[in-house]
């Protein structure tokens, strides 16, 4: 090599000590907590509040913050819906309200409306139901 | 070294070394999916082929990142870098295969262009953990694209050797777009300590092997003779050249290599016409220099390789006082006879 192919090639590898290990550490930093696994989710504390359901693919659990009720739901397992739509029943006739969505595996915390008496989740596309249990 | 071009300039060499890189390639990509099946067997055949393909290029990717240096520090890794072409070409398809495979599973579905999609479908350019980072893969990727096509030596003589090398050169920043890729993509997804701190090593391993090496042969560059007198610089005794090898040498900035051959002493330019490799780390074989990268050749006395090549490496005037042996600071054009200086 030339002399100036051998500065070049020092420059460029200076220049990428100093940037690459800066930006590496940064995304590390940024790495979200709980972290998901291929086989099952791995959360760092266990749910709070009280457990609802709780099987291999999900759990949910019901949280109450002064009169304020929330749900949280547990992905642990990749969906095998297409479309996966919660619902939150009432007593009122027993009228549904949309309470969110979920997708991947994750946790996913709602609020749900006052007098909700169960929770349904289900699949709009293949119209059935994922879950519906009573609270 | 070849007089037409061929697809492949296979020899018994390089035969060897495809069939090793095949071997190792099947090895790894079974160990793969046999470690995948026995963890998780609900990962489905499109994510297999990816992450499968998408380690192996990254694995072959930093193999050829440490030849170079390692070359350069150890002549044993020199056939190596002789083969190196083939394993960087392999490296490209097993990138190609992972962000094809990527492209189609996760882009080609919709109804908008995959390449588009690509760069649309997430627009957090602004945030470094939802970073669209798909779109530092297909940057690589196509600079992978370019090195591959253009490793041929069609394309170095066409391109200029200067040209080529510069392409070549992107290898680097494609090296760093690719550990963010990963960094911001598959370990933001699923981080394992073991991985991150694997492709982190692996990183700053290749980044002080490579100035390591370059800061050494600052050394050599910065090797001044003592002696100057009238233009000519004192370059060593007789005896400290070995016949049939070169004496290498700093002269204005650039090295020189001195050969000593059949009772006589020539020196011509160190850096060889193919891609610049050190001729004066090569060795005098049939009464020719032979570069240690590719084995070109070039007559030592003119500095022209043999009939029917054309490459031209500048000669320089050797003289001799003593057992003491001096060389002028002038270069002469390429190719340019020099008597040689006679023991």
């Amino acid at each position: 090599m030339t002399s100036d192919l051998r500065k070049a090639h020092k420059i460029i590898w200076m220049m990428l000590l100093l940037t690459v290990p800066v930006a590496l550490v940064f995304a590390v930093l940024e790495i979200r907590t709980p972290v998901i696994h291929d086989n099952d989710l791995v959360l760092s504390e266990a749910p709070s509040g009280s457990i609802v359901l709780d099987n291999e693919s999900f759990s949910m659990s019901i949280n109450k913050v002064g009169e304020i009720h929330s749900l949280q739901v547990v992905v642990k397992r990749p969906l095998k819906s297409p479309s996966a739509v919660i619902y939150g029943t009432t007593s009122e006739e027993n009228r549904e309200y949309f309470v969110g969505t979920i997708a991947e595996k994750g946790v996913y915390d709602f609020q749900l409306n006052d007098g909700t008496k169960g929770i349904r989740i289900y699949d709009a596309i293949k119209e059935k139901d994922i879950i519906n249990t009573e609270l | 070294m070849g007089l037409n071009y061929e697809l492949v300039l296979w020899n018994k060499h390089k035969k060897k070394y495809d069939m090793w890189i095949v071997f190792g390639i099947l090895i790894y990509l079974l160990t793969f999916v046999a470690i995948t099946l026995i963890t998780n067997a609900e990962t489905s055949i499109e994510t297999l082929i990816i992450r499968a393909f998408g380690t192996l290029a990254l694995a072959l990717l930093h193999v050829i990142l440490v030849i170079g240096p390692l070359a350069r520090l150890n002549k044993r890794f020199l056939p190596l870098l002789y083969n190196r072409r083939h394993l960087g070409v392999s490296m490209f398809l097993a990138s190609l295969v992972h962000g094809g495979f990527s492209m189609f599973q996760f882009h080609a579905l919709g109804d908008v262009n995959p390449i588009y999609s690509i760069f649309t479908s997430n627009l957090e350019y602004d945030s470094l953990v939802d970073f669209p980072f798909q779109t530092l893969g297909f940057f690589a990727l196509i600079i992978f694209f370019l090195m591959a096509s253009t490793s041929h030596d069609f394309w170095l003589k066409n391109l200029s050797p200067k040209t080529w090398k510069r392409l070549h050169m992107m290898v680097y920043p494609a090296y760093a777009l690719v550990i963010l890729h990963v960094f911001l993509g598959a370990f933001q997804q699923q981080p394992a300590l073991g991985s991150i701190g694997l492709l982190g090593l692996g990183f700053v391993f290749i980044a002080f092997l490579h100035l390591y090496t370059g800061f050494k042969e600052r050394k050599v560059d910065r090797r001044k003779s003592k002696v100057v007198e009238e233009g000519w610089e004192f370059v060593c005794e007789i005896d400290e050249i070995p016949e049939d090898q070169a004496k290498i040498f700093t002269l204005k900035k650039e090295r020189i290599a001195v050969f000593k051959y059949e009772n006589r002493l020539s020196a011509i330019a160190n850096v060889c016409k193919h891609q610049g490799g050190p001729l004066g780390e090569g060795k005098v074989v049939d009464g020719c220099v032979t570069c240690p990268w590719h084995g070109y050749q070039y007559l030592p006395h003119n500095g022209q390789s043999p009939p029917p090549f054309t490459e031209k490496v500048a000669t320089y005037r050797l003289k001799k006082v003593g057992s003491k042996i001096y060389v002028h600071q002038e270069a002469f054009p390429e190719g340019t006879a020099v008597e040689p200086v006679i023991l």
